[in-house]
């Protein structure tokens, strides 16, 4: 059958051998018949209709040749085709991974892990031996954050560097696959400790991944000695006569020691030395630091533990952070409806903290007004103007005031947002805000929710702080993240919740509640950023037990107070009052780590400038300066760019901007850069990891000195794939003849019978 | 501060419920021939409390104002509708979410943390044992407000309480121009007088911890009996029962605001 079509012109490639073939019509069979069962008979009554003197073989081959040439002519309209399933042989690949993150720089009896990997190949002979049993020139990759491929020149000289700052195991693996196509890979074989340190965790990502994975594990188990410190997001802004806390992490691998001394430095001299006990058979203990904030400023902590010899690593036995000291108060202004608790509390938080100042206008009827300036009651009014207060404060508390005694100062309010000077913190009002006119209105813009379709939910409900880290320092009420997340958990329940049907694209849920809806928990605090400004709405009430409810059970935390007073300081938002802003997303930055700049541009107007010409220039003590150019981002008059910081050390940004060739302004930072240190946080070798995910995949692990024995694990038969394909009959030339020599036939037997 | 909590309806369903309503107030008043004014009657009562609905509103975060049932043999339980008639009147003329009942609750309570004001009167003597001074403290140092309003016979006793709450803290005279007297009625002359006792001027003194007043005590002006109900106190003429109330809430106001 395969020799007749091929016979007849058809071409199967790739399929070199066939295992099943299926006549189909592109009308469908049905349509055949039908065109079949009108025009067959219209041809053989034609046909009897010639009235010729025949004996009955010569009628039945001449109408058989009809008939047939008719068929065969209806098949072709009708778009006969073959369908053929075959298979074809598999172009196998085999890739080899070389791990080049910093941990294979660890140095264990004498031999770096890369060496050893060296070594292996040298002696073993792997690559040769590799090609010469599956018949297939390996690809070749270095990898840590990612994949990179490598030549085999590359390899001969071994000028594999263990430079990367990060390992992800699961990204590396999967794009393999992907790039490759997991089908042809008849394995994947790495070199490397197992060390991961950043993506999903392999055994979960990789469980079921296809290609049979092949450890060769480098290093030795048990012969690293480390000792480390690590800081948990340190703060970049302090407030004048204020103290900080400083969160921190102490590791020490293979050391015995029950304590740790922390040496404090600020700009380089040593403000004080903290002690950290070290709990039996632990490697982690957590530490927490207050830095006073006594003098205005922008000041280089550093925090440094002592190194001790044959350490794996002295770079992170030292981190530091930067900290600006700013002397302005905390200005803040509540709007208020009418006297409630609520205030009253939010009050006394806020004036727990020396640096804050809180202004009220709390209205008693429509009529009269009473200010509170810095706590102290004011002469009632009549008819408030807000404006002056507005302007002058960094956060505004809306708590249930109609639209009707905003809306002159509506556009000031949302302008003072967008340019990062204000922060909002929107309370509920005691019968929601659907009624006070905000909907339609210009302060709508406010509300990180859809205001129709507002209504209370009278069924109490705890907080709850999602279990996603979170980057709000405001909501770290405990030091423990477990804790703090039970601790959200067992505050005083709110009364009720005003839920809404839709919130708004951009807006994030903060803390959600305990109270299910369609489609999850409802929402209790919400955050939508306006520019370069925030805003936060709290959904239910009252808050106040939070704090009041708690004093008697624990005097020695005020969850109500920190949670006040950190949402206003992130609210506040302070900025540089300044035409060009410079955004940095943290004051620290690590060698080989993009970090995103922002720049924000305004006219003297504040109005957001789209279109400026924005560039940085980032100079340190060493080194070459860097200069960098910005792109205007989505948001107006935001522009981005990329900082890859080239070493250690610290780093001044100076921003200019220019708009149609005039200079607008400047703006500068700074960042403390240094060495990340994830690769040497577990720098032991995770055999366990590489046997599991070795076993899970049907592949094997070995000691990188057994190179040579991994040979006979990979199994070298070539595979097949299975293919389909649909030839066209009427794509035949051949088809095409024989259809012209049917009616030919019957022409030819006609002439020599004498009947044409 | 637990209130009846009922469920306000959203913009959507008030306006399903005002379409729902109008369409049947047409139907009713289309077929009222038809139908007979019996069934006409009973419809439209039905239309009424569709729209009940529609008026309805989110109660949460009421105000109470508990009575402090204190030992010494003092009667804590006089005027006993004295706050239900404050919160009464804040709900009506200041629109602030109350319940107006009359509960009494003891330092130790548990409950104590539950309401940020708490009130106490009466005649005789008041004594605080230490652990309820240890919870007071507590109470009024993290938030909490204390009225002690005398109704007659019990400032020497009080005097010494407080003294044993805060004993390097006096209780200070507020002068004229202090807001609690301006707060929602102008009293430019200070507290006002409810009934004679000892024939000597009405006095309001306050006790400030960290510039708040912690503390207040009203003296010789006997404003719980003037919030009374009508008929409670015969002698009690209605401006001054006004009186009594205007200060009564120009307090409330003035704690909630400070």
């Amino acid at each position: 059958m395969t020799a007749f079509l091929k016979f007849l012109g058809f071409d199967f490639a790739p399929i070199q051998t066939i295992e099943a073939m299926r006549i189909s019509l592109s009308w469908g069979w049905a349509g055949l018949v039908l065109i079949s069962l009108f025009l067959l008979p219209l041809f053989v009554y034609i046909y009897k209709a010639e009235g010729k003197p025949l004996s009955p073989v010569l009628k039945g081959v001449l109408l058989g040749l009809r008939l047939a040439f008719v068929l065969a002519i209806l098949s072709l309209l009708a778009g006969l085709k073959l369908s053929i399933t075959g298979w074809i042989p598999q172009k196998n690949k085999i890739a080899v991974l070389f791990d080049s993150s910093r941990s294979m720089g660890i140095k264990e009896e004498g031999a770096t892990r890369i060496d050893r990997v060296r070594d292996a190949l040298v002696n073993a002979d792997f690559l040769r031996r590799l090609e010469k049993h599956t018949g297939i020139a390996p690809a070749l990759f270095s990898f840590s954050g990612s994949a990179a491929p490598l030549s085999r020149e590359d390899i001969s000289s071994f000028s594999i560097i263990p430079d990367g700052n990060q390992t992800n195991l699961t990204k590396v693996i999967s794009e393999i696959g992907l790039n490759l196509g997991e089908g042809n890979l008849l394995g994947i074989i790495l070199f490397t400790d197992g060390a991961y340190n950043q993506g999903d965790n392999p055994l979960q990502a990789l469980s079921s991944f296809k290609t049979p994975l092949y450890f060769l594990g480098a290093g030795k188990t048990g012969k690293t000695k480390d000792l480390a410190i690590a800081l948990e997001r340190p703060p970049t802004l302090g407030f004048l006569n204020s103290r900080i806390r400083i969160l921190g992490e102490l590791k020490a691998f293979q050391v015995a020691t029950d304590s740790i001394q922390i040496e404090v430095k600020k700009d380089g001299k040593r403000v004080e030395n903290v002690k950290v006990a070290f709990p039996p058979d632990q490697k982690r203990a957590s530490f927490a630091i207050n830095v006073p904030c006594d003098t205005e400023g922008t000041f280089a902590y550093g925090l440094s533990i002592p190194r001790i010899e044959g350490e794996l690593t002295y770079e992170n036995n030292d981190v530091g952070f930067l900290m600006k000291v700013v002397k302005e108060r905390l200005k803040i202004l509540a709007l208020v409806n009418s006297p409630n608790w609520e205030q009253s509390f939010i009050k006394a938080a806020v004036k727990s903290d020396p640096n804050a100042h809180y202004n009220s206008w709390t209205k008693i009827t429509d009529d009269r007004w009473i200010k509170s300036e810095d706590s102290v009651l004011q002469k009632p009014v009549s008819n408030p103007d807000f404006k002056s207060d507005i302007e002058d404060t960094d956060v505004l508390i809306l708590a249930g005031v109609p639209e009707k005694f905003l809306s002159s100062n509506a556009e000031a309010i949302l302008k003072r947002i967008e340019i990062g000077k204000l922060g909002v913190f929107i309370l509920p009002a005691s019968k929601g805000y659907s009624e006070l006119g905000y909907i339609g209105s210009t302060l709508a813009r406010l509300f990180p929710v859809d205001l129709f379709g507002e209504a209370w939910s009278g069924i109490s409900c705890n907080l709850v702080l999602p279990v996603r880290d979170n980057p709000y320092g405001f909501l770290r009420l405990l030091d423990d993240p477990i804790e703090n997340q039970d601790f959200f958990r067992t505050l005083p329940k709110f009364e009720g919740l005003f839920t809404y049907p839709k919130v708004k694209a951009g807006a994030e849920v903060l803390l959600s509640t305990s109270l299910e809806k369609p489609g999850g928990q409802a929402p209790g605090f919400l955050h939508q950023r306006i520019g370069q400004g925030n805003v936060v709405m709290l959904l239910g009430g009252p808050l106040w037990p939070i704090g009041f409810k708690l004093v008697p059970t624990d005097k020695t935390i005020k969850p109500f107070t920190a949670f006040i007073l950190n949402t206003m300081k992130w609210l506040a938002n302070r900025k540089e009052d300044a035409q060009v802003t410079l955004e940095l997303p943290s004051s620290r930055g690590f060698v080989g780590q993009p970090l995103t700049l922002r720049v924000w541009v305004t006219d003297n107007k504040r109005q957001a400038v789209d279109s400026a010409q924005v560039t940085a220039n980032i100079t340190s003590k060493e080194g070459e300066p860097v200069s960098l150019s910005f792109i205007g981002t989505s948001e107006r008059g935001c522009y981005e760019s990329t900082f890859i910081p080239p070493r250690r050390g610290l780093f001044d940004v100076n921003i200019a901007v220019s708009f149609q060739g005039q200079a607008m302004g400047e703006a500068k930072g700074q960042i403390l850069v240094e060495f990340p240190t994830v690769e040497f946080d577990d720098p032991e070798v995770r055999t366990d990891l590489m046997s599991k995910l070795a076993s899970f995949s049907h592949g094997a692990y070995l000691p990188v000195e057994k190179t040579g024995d991994l040979l006979s694990s990979i199994n070298p038969t070539p595979g097949q794939k299975q293919e389909s394909k649909t030839l066209e009959v009427r794509d035949s030339g051949i088809v095409l003849l024989f259809l012209l020599l049917i009616p030919l036939l019957e022409w030819v037997i006609r002439r020599i019978k004498g009947f044409s | 501060m637990r209130g009846m909590i009922r469920h306000i309806p959203s913009v959507h369903e008030k306006t399903a419920l005002l379409i729902i309503n109008c369409f049947f107030f047409g139907l009713l008043c289309t077929l009222r021939k038809k139908i007979g004014s019996v069934i006409f009657a009973q419809g439209l009562c039905l239309a009424i409390l569709l729209l009940i609905p529609i008026s309805g509103s989110a109660e949460w975060g009421t105000v109470q104002i508990p009575r402090i049932q204190y030992g010494g043999g003092g009667d804590w339980y006089t005027d006993p509708t004295s706050i239900p008639n404050l919160l009464k009147a804040a709900s009506e003329k200041l629109n602030i979410p109350t319940r107006p009942e009359n509960i009494a609750i003891k330092i130790s309570d548990a409950d104590l943390f539950n309401y940020p004001m708490i009130y106490l009167t009466g005649h005789g003597n008041v004594k605080f044992e230490d652990y309820e001074v240890n919870r007071l403290l507590t109470y009024l140092d993290n938030g909490g407000f204390l009225w002690v309003d005398d109704c007659y016979g019990i400032d020497k006793s009080i005097r010494r309480e407080m003294r044993k709450l805060y004993p390097d803290k006096e209780l200070t005279l507020l002068p004229l121009d202090h807001p609690i007297y301006h707060m929602v009625y102008e009293l430019p002359k200070g507290i006002p007088k409810i009934h004679e006792h000892d024939g000597k001027p009405p006095e309001s003194y306050g006790i400030f911890n960290k510039g708040r007043m912690v503390v207040l005590y009203t003296h010789e002006t006997d404003i719980g009996c003037g919030l009374e109900d009508v008929g409670v106190h015969k002698e009690d003429s209605p401006e001054i029962r006004e009186q009594a109330m205007k200060m009564a809430l120009n307090i409330l106001v003035f704690v909630m605001a400070q």
